[in-house]
């Protein structure tokens, strides 16, 4: 009791002294992330309100963009195309890299070898992932038309045709990206004690109800953090769908455009600075709102 | 009962057997379009072009790879390695610095600024493009190689994830350190760094990719000869040889290829560094 | 959790709110400072060691402008010349963003597309005070190239080099075809029945069917049509010609069978059909002709263009030499640009393009004595330059070409598709 007093301000000095150090130990983070990211952000909420053709000086047009935005039959398309790239290609990927993780979770051979063949489009630049598929989905000389008109003679025109150039998109964004899924999930895996299993086992359950009922309460956590990082990645994923706008004008690349490629084709193509920023502003909150709705609905199938 | 555990081990072994395959299958999905690559870079255009196709070349040429080869890459390959090394360290000192603090040290608006920092994340990059250029301009950064470098040093997500391993290291521990008089910095030094070792791994292994592979960013701020990296080399082939893929192929096994390397030394870290970190409150 | 995580989240933003208010009015002073302080550091006179930024965007005519710089260099000793070659899809990303930031290089090439959008905003230096004031005769440079640079009477841009349309041909496909090589007064008609004739089924195509927009621009002019009003402040594509000239490109493919399906076509790109030697003729730029002779050798021949129902037409367009506006070095990139002009550095880009300027015009040609590329040469007498609209130049041309992608698609018929275009085009030129 009377050891209290100075043990308390001891800890007050203390205290300070963390603070202090602390601040020390986050500044370069601080003033980097507000240098590169916070002021260039505002900067483009300022011009978001203004008609700025990138050369002359901007001209304040209140809400100009936004409500022209409400109006633009182009901006509908890319937010269509947005949703539907994000919620089709992200839960497929999470479903196919659920069912891997827990493949290889098993007791087999050569896990090694598995995680890092399906990690190697992770490896990939952009670029090169583009190439690579643009010539497997050629429709005369790809390989996936060989295999196709081999089997049922057809020859789809899968890079030009309209209705078949997302379904392009959303395949090759799930094949490079369910290795990192499974990597993360593998982690979150091994954390599920054994025990769990073998007691299920005992039980009679077999390998799906295993699946079901241990494996996928057990990683939701991390499923939970996957879906949050993919979500935002693929609502700003850009160079993948960039390559293969390069097919053409007009409809095909209509059904591919998402908001972000709206933004460098309105900007930087056609010089529209400010009205690109007010589709980046609300692609932002429609972004921070998707996670919002993420962390809220998680309390239903989250266990932590 | 024989019956029974018969029966048991014929369905143990038929389902080891289907996890095999569908491993397989994903296995051959994988690495299809990579094979084709580099069987592709090793043909010629018209064999590159034929229908029906032909998987193999007609005889390995190397016409290509020499034909990349004379490009001025090893330039690239130097300069790409550069920004490399200096990103993913930049990231991992900065960001497991800030990490230690938020993890390990209360003080006042820690989960402000930590919150503010998870919104960046969320930043379409085509929104600070003219902006962070501008300051790279005012810093005297623009065309060269610092002027990748730096805008990319500060990573929230490898902060992110460092706070996430600093924050499973038992408290008792650094209590017991205090006690022993060791400092803050040296117990984020000597202590907090070299048992979060596999996290730095893989982090490491994270922004080297992001690093090595990132187009948009090095075209802006630095695409002259002497600054230029292999994705911008790829970008700018890609746009002078449009058809030749057979070309673009061989450049591209030829950019992929240390990054594929690098990762099989560095992927046993990696998968033991997710475990630990626990995607956990 | 959930709770404490969105608070974060919304506090986090109304942080963000305020840093961002803050840091705006800093970062407003401090984009002030460096215009301030350079006048203290401008002012070139001849001695004074000048550096000079300079971009283009082709990595295989790197060489020959270094030999330019060199050659201008000779004569400059105090000045040096960095050339950035930047590839063309990040081209205009690169250049937005040095031009709005006010660091632009002090020497770039254009196209006229490029050239449409900056000469409006005052993104270029307008040139023709400096061509006054020195006397400097423009009349060498080709006239058409000029025109494509030239805004409200001021020249924007000296004229680098110069293309035009022609017809390709593989003599080797149509020995096989036994089919005569064209000659230079044939008319439309007749190019779809050589086309017809060179067709081997499984074997060869008559025509690359290639979309290459110039292609279709050529065939409307030549049968009387044309893309735009005199002004160019209207689009006029919704017409019996443009629909004609259309369905005649489509009839060759989808009726003749003589070319590969529209979207074939598309997915090849405008070249790899006819460099495979799979295809007896192409349409196409004179720019793709090195191309093509490496790939081709000496079966590869050279033709005018067909003659239409109102004469021969032909589209030719040239890249330009231009310099930002507010540079801090205009006298001595002037300097430069009067250099590049000139038949001295002219004639040194002519292995890979024909020169804009006059006088060494006709290098290019000799350059590959082994062909006969006089078709070339007289195509330019019917070029005029790449018909752009007079605003909003860009995103009006995506328009045409968004419809013509339908027509190839055949996702919509021609008269519709047209009919849209010409509204979209207008909607967009009067934006």
């Amino acid at each position: 009791m009377d050891k209290g007093r100075p043990q308390h301000i001891g800890k007050l000095r203390n205290r300070h002294k963390d603070w202090i150090f602390a601040y020390l130990f986050i500044a370069p983070l601080m003033i980097g992330v507000t240098t590169f990211t916070l002021i260039p952000i505002a900067q483009s909420f300022y011009y978001s309100f203004t008609k700025w053709n990138g050369v002359q000086t901007p001209v304040w047009t209140g809400f100009g963009n936004y409500i022209k935005l409400l109006g633009d039959a182009v901006f509908r398309q890319e937010f269509f195309n947005t949703f539907c790239y994000v919620f089709i290609s992200v839960p497929v990927s999470l479903i196919l890299s659920l069912i891997v993780a827990n493949l290889l979770n098993a007791k087999i051979r050569g896990r090694t070898v598995f995680r890092v063949i399906y990690f190697l489009p992770n490896v990939t630049m952009s670029v090169v992932v583009a190439l690579i598929w643009t010539l497997m989905f050629n429709s005369q000389f790809g390989v996936i038309n060989d295999f196709l008109y081999k089997l049922f003679e057809i020859r789809p025109s899968w890079l030009t045709d309209p209705g078949l150039i997302m379904a392009v998109v959303i395949v090759v964004s799930v094949w490079s990206s369910v290795g990192y899924n499974v990597v993360i999930l593998l982690a979150g895996l091994q954390n599920v004690p054994q025990n769990y299993y073998e007691a299920c086992e005992l039980d009679g359950a077999g390998a799906i109800s295993k699946f079901v009922h241990i494996t996928i309460p057990l990683v939701s956590p991390t499923v939970f953090f996957l879906t949050i990082t993919s979500t935002i990645n693929a609502f700003n994923s850009f160079d993948l769908v960039f390559m293969f706008t390069t097919n053409g004008a007009g409809p095909t690349r209509d059904a591919i455009r998402t908001i972000v490629y709206g933004i460098y084709e309105t900007g930087f193509q056609f010089f529209e600075m400010g009205y690109a920023s007010a589709k980046a502003v609300v692609l932002f909150f429609i972004i921070m709102l998707i996670t919002l709705i993420q962390f809220i609905v998680q309390k239903k199938w989250v266990h932590y | 009962m024989e019956q029974m555990l018969k029966n048991g081990i014929w369905k143990r072994k038929a389902g080891k057997l289907l996890t095999y395959a569908c491993l397989l299958l994903g296995v051959y999905v994988m690495l299809v379009p990579f094979i084709w690559m580099v069987f592709t870079s090793f043909k010629t255009f018209s064999e590159a072009m034929r229908v029906p196709i032909q998987w193999l070349p007609d005889t390995f040429n190397l016409q290509n790879y020499q034909k990349i080869l004379s490009m001025n890459i090893g330039r690239y390959y130097k300069n790409t390695i550069f920004i490399t090394v200096f990103i993913t360290a930049g990231q991992l000192l900065i960001g497991s610095m800030a990490a230690y603090a938020f993890a390990r040290i209360r003080f006042p608006f820690r989960n402000a600024l930590f919150g503010l920092l998870l919104c960046m994340l969320m930043i379409p990059s085509q929104m600070t493009l003219i902006p962070k250029y501008a300051m790279c301009g005012r810093l005297g950064l623009v065309d060269t190689l610092w002027g990748i470098i730096t805008p990319n040093m500060f990573s929230v997500t490898v902060t992110f994830f460092l706070r996430q391993a600093f924050l499973s290291l038992p408290s008792e521990l650094e209590d017991a350190a205090r006690i022993d008089g060791c400092s803050r910095f040296r117990f984020y030094w000597e202590i907090a760094i070299p048992l979060s070792k596999s996290t730095l791994v893989s982090m490491g292994i994270l922004a080297s990719l992001y690093a090595w592979n990132d187009l948009l960013w090095p075209t802006i701020v630095a695409s002259s000869d002497k600054t230029r990296v292999l994705s911008v080399f790829i970008a700018a082939i890609k746009g002078e040889h449009n058809n030749k893929l057979p070309l673009l192929m061989a450049a591209g096994v030829l950019s992929v290829l240390p990054m594929i390397a690098g990762f099989i030394v560095g992927q046993k870290h990696f998968v033991a560094a997710i475990a630990t970190t626990g995607i956990k409150e | 959790m959930k709770r404490r995580i969105s608070l974060l989240l919304s506090l986090a933003m109304l942080l963000s709110l305020f840093c961002g208010c803050q840091s705006q009015t800093n970062n407003q002073n401090g984009g002030n400072s460096p215009d301030k302080g350079e006048p203290s550091g401008s002012g070139t006179s001849n001695q004074e060691q000048v550096s000079l930024e300079f971009y283009i965007w082709d990595e295989l005519q790197a060489p020959a402008t270094q030999k330019m710089i060199d050659g201008f260099c000779e004569t400059h000793s105090n000045v040096t010349i960095e050339l950035t070659v930047i590839p063309f899809d990040q081209y205009i990303v690169k250049m937005q963003t040095v031009l709005s930031t006010g660091t632009g290089p002090d020497l770039c090439w254009i196209n006229t597309s490029l050239g449409s959008q900056y000469m409006s905003t005052g993104a270029l230096e307008n040139l023709t005070p400096l061509i006054e004031r020195d006397g400097y005769d423009v009349s060498e440079l080709n006239q058409n190239i000029r025109d494509g640079y030239t805004y409200e009477d001021s020249l924007y841009a000296i004229p680098k080099d110069l293309d035009t349309v022609v017809v390709f041909y593989n003599k080797e496909l149509f020995d096989r075809a036994n089919v005569e090589y064209p000659n230079n007064s044939w008319t439309w008609e007749d190019f779809r029945e050589t086309a017809k004739a060179c067709t081997i089924e499984g074997t060869q195509y008559g025509y690359t069917n290639n979309n290459n927009e110039r292609t279709y621009y050529s065939l409307i002019m030549a049968n009387g049509g044309s893309l735009y009003n005199d002004k160019h402040t209207a689009a006029t594509v919704n017409t019996d010609v443009a629909r004609d000239a259309l369905q005649f490109l489509c009839d060759i493919a989808n009726v003749d069978h003589s070319a590969p399906s529209g979207p074939e076509a598309i997915e090849l790109g405008d070249q790899t059909l006819f460099m495979n030697g799979q295809a007896a003729l192409d349409v196409n730029g004179s720019w793709v002709f090195p191309t093509y002779a490496e790939s081709l050798g000496d079966k590869l021949g050279v033709a005018e263009m067909p003659t239409g129902t109102s004469g021969k037409s032909s589209i030719s367009h040239g890249i330009g030499y231009a310099m930002p506006a507010g540079g801090k070095n205009v006298d001595i990139t002037w300097e430069f640009l009067k250099y590049l002009g000139g038949a001295e550095a002219q004639a040194f880009q002519a292995r890979d393009v024909i020169p804009a300027n006059n006088t060494v015009a006709n290098l290019w040609a000799e350059q590959y004595a082994e062909y006969d590329l006089s078709a070339v040469i007289s195509s330019l007498e019917y070029s005029p330059i790449l018909p752009l609209a007079a605003k909003n130049a860009a995103s009006v041309r995506e328009c045409l070409k968004a419809a013509i992608q339908e027509i190839w698609l055949g996702t919509s018929d021609i008269p519709s598709a047209l009919a849209k275009a010409e509204e979209a085009m207008n909607a967009e030129i009067s934006k």
